[in-house]
């Protein structure tokens, strides 16, 4: 008899499919870790953790301010952290250039990618990829907005007792923002790290890619291209000035009570639904290339 | 037999053929693959644990295709050719992360671990660092780990590269116990042709992507009939051997006063007539043994031939 034939035994349909889930959970969580951990992982989570603390020690003037310029301070302050181009958004790349770079890039250093394969699917390996990209990329700034939300609304006080219909409506619109532009902007900058992750073998070429790239685009297609012809459009084709059309029309930010920051202006009103379109486009874009690049690799 | 069988299988990388209109099955035991840089070895590994699929033809396993089968990959062991890995992890936590990815309970797995870094003589360096190890240590941990899920069937691209002479041996021994006491069938391939000749029990050798000769070493020497053997034979009675062989021989040269080397084409036929001079002319001969006989040998002949018009199976 053969060996084979005599050990045989396939897996049934619902072992497969839980080795399918099993091993995603499994590779997930190892990437997580293993980013975190990474020697240089800590600097973008301290200016993080610094960052809210700046912020959490301005919130008592916040608290002692009247209800509608509390909310609309709230607004400002959470959203602050997401803010696409200045001030924090640089160091949401640094975030994502130093923790996310590595995901893919190592697996092909170490030799590791092929070996993964022969234990799970290409499949199970890109979607554990996309979602520790997600979640680490969630882990900087955009944890750091929501946390900065609950503590300034519970600080002031939860509007139940008694219920303050208006303002708990008030308080779930902002928050409603925040998820929505989290999710926009972690979708854009998790997928465009895995892209250039899978096209070096070092995280850290793959985290300079990507800082290049997003400033680059943005020189080149807002700074130079729209600049000099006026035409708006251009505008679209650089992913940082993309968002942060969306940005400056999705957060309402023209009241700002404390006067240390300026009033942002609505950028391009009406390129807002295209800006949308073009973010959601460069990251289905970058997963797709990401994929076809891992299906190029795994024959190398 | 294994149940890995390639069927007319072609593979091409833009304009370069890897494999080209391959058929082959792999038998149980201990398999060869042996060719040149670019023969198409890794490309035929990397086809039976379904990194690669094939453009032209199927490979399957007992008649089901192997890509995407995860019962089959699970069944399997694969360490690849290159031995850099997760250098920051201890050999023993290499072992551990991709232990995990086989659903095994923690409690076996401790001990599928332990039982592999004993068998790969790494238990002393469990707890070093891989940047640490030698790149013999590299090779039996990269092999270690393609052994965790107790495969059935092991692939090893290139085991013996850059490895010592006890590496080697240890190596060697892990793959002969492997395949005698538990019955594993191993798929090597290798450049170190004598190593692979004292493993292997079934060789496919392939050159330019086409596959050129599959069988045992010696069935396939025996194969290449039209190219003549050579033999060293030793005899008292070396006058009196070489007047009854003169004319079965394509080449004929004195050794020493004792030894003869020929060559044969025929050399069942020629074996036959030495033992009938043996017993019926009482002619003693102390020595004989073939000096193209071994794989490297089979192979620089192999190589020499025009591979796309002949293939040879013993």
């Amino acid at each position: 008899m053969s060996v084979y034939e005599s050990r045989y035994r396939p897996l049934r349909e619902e072992k497969v499919e839980r080795a399918f889930m099993d091993n995603a959970k499994i590779m997930t969580r190892f990437e997580i870790g293993k980013s975190i951990s990474g020697k240089w992982s800590k600097i973008p989570l301290i200016f993080a953790a610094f960052f809210l603390f700046i912020a959490l020690t301005s919130l008592p003037a916040l608290l002692i301010l009247p209800e509608d310029d509390f909310v609309t301070n709230l607004e400002f302050f959470s959203s602050f952290f997401l803010t696409p181009r200045e001030g924090p958004g640089s160091l949401i790349w640094l975030h994502v250039a130093i923790i996310n770079s590595g995901l893919i890039a190592t697996d092909l250093g170490d030799n590791t990618f092929n070996l993964y394969l022969t234990k799970m699917k290409l499949k199970t390996y890109f979607i554990s990829k996309v979602i520790a990209s997600i979640v680490l990329t969630f882990l900087g700034l955009p944890l750091v907005a929501f946390a900065y939300f609950i503590v300034a609304i519970y600080k002031r006080g939860l509007p139940i007792f008694p219920f303050n219909w208006n303002l708990i409506g008030q308080y779930f619109v902002i928050l409603s923002k925040l998820v929505l532009f989290t999710i926009f902007i972690v979708f854009l900058y998790s997928s465009v790290i895995l892209l250039f992750s899978a096209y070096t073998k070092k995280s850290i070429n793959a985290g300079v890619l990507f800082i290049v790239y997003l400033i680059a685009s943005s020189v080149i297609f807002d700074g130079i291209l729209y600049d000099t012809t006026g035409f708006e459009p251009f505008r679209l084709l650089s992913p940082l000035t993309s968002m942060y059309i969306v940005f400056t029309n999705f957060f309402t930010r023209e009241v700002i009570s404390t006067g240390q920051f300026p009033t942002l202006e609505k950028e391009s009103p009406d390129l807002v639904p295209y800006a949308v379109g073009m973010v959601i486009l460069y990251a289905l874009l970058s997963l797709f290339l990401t994929y076809k690049r891992l299906q190029f690799l795994r024959r190398d | 037999m294994t149940g890995i069988s390639f069927d007319s299988v072609s593979k091409f990388y833009g304009e370069v053929v890897g494999l080209n209109d391959v058929t082959f099955s792999i038998p149980k035991g201990i398999t060869g693959l042996v060719g040149s840089n670019g023969a198409g070895k890794t490309t035929t590994l990397k086809m039976c644990v379904a990194l690669l699929k094939p453009d032209l033809g199927t490979v399957t396993v007992n008649d089901e295709p192997i890509w995407g089968n995860l019962g089959y990959l699970s069944r399997i062991g694969y360490a690849t050719e290159k031995d850099k890995l997760y250098n920051w992890m201890t050999g023993e936590e290499f072992l551990d992360w991709n232990g995990k990815f086989y659903q095994m309970e923690p409690k076996e797995l401790e001990t599928r671990k332990m039982e592999i870094l004993e068998l790969m003589n790494l238990r002393e360096a469990k707890d070093r660092r891989i940047a640490g190890y030698s790149r013999g240590m590299r090779q039996r941990i990269k092999i270690g780990q393609a052994l965790l899920n107790n495969p059935d069937i092991i692939f090893v691209d290139e085991p013996m590269s850059g490895t010592d002479p006890l590496g080697r041996y240890t190596i060697a021994e892990t793959f002969r116990r492997l395949q005698k006491e538990e019955g594993k069938s191993i798929i090597l391939s290798s450049h170190v042709l004598h190593e692979l000749e004292r493993l292997s029990s079934w060789v496919l050798v392939l050159e330019n992507g086409k596959l050129v000769a599959e069988g045992t070493i010696h069935g396939i020497r025996l194969a290449l009939s039209d190219i003549p053997q050579h033999l060293v034979i030793s005899s008292p009675n070396i006058s009196q051997l070489v007047s009854f062989i003169v004319s079965e021989v394509d080449e004929l040269k004195r050794v020493d006063e004792n030894k003869i080397e020929v060559a044969v084409r025929k050399r069942r036929n020629f074996e036959k007539m030495l033992l009938d001079l043996q017993q019926e002319k009482s002619i003693e001969i102390t020595e004989f043994y073939s000096v193209d006989g071994d794989l490297s040998s089979i192979y620089q002949l192999l190589k020499k031939r025009d591979s796309a018009s002949w293939r040879y199976i013993a």
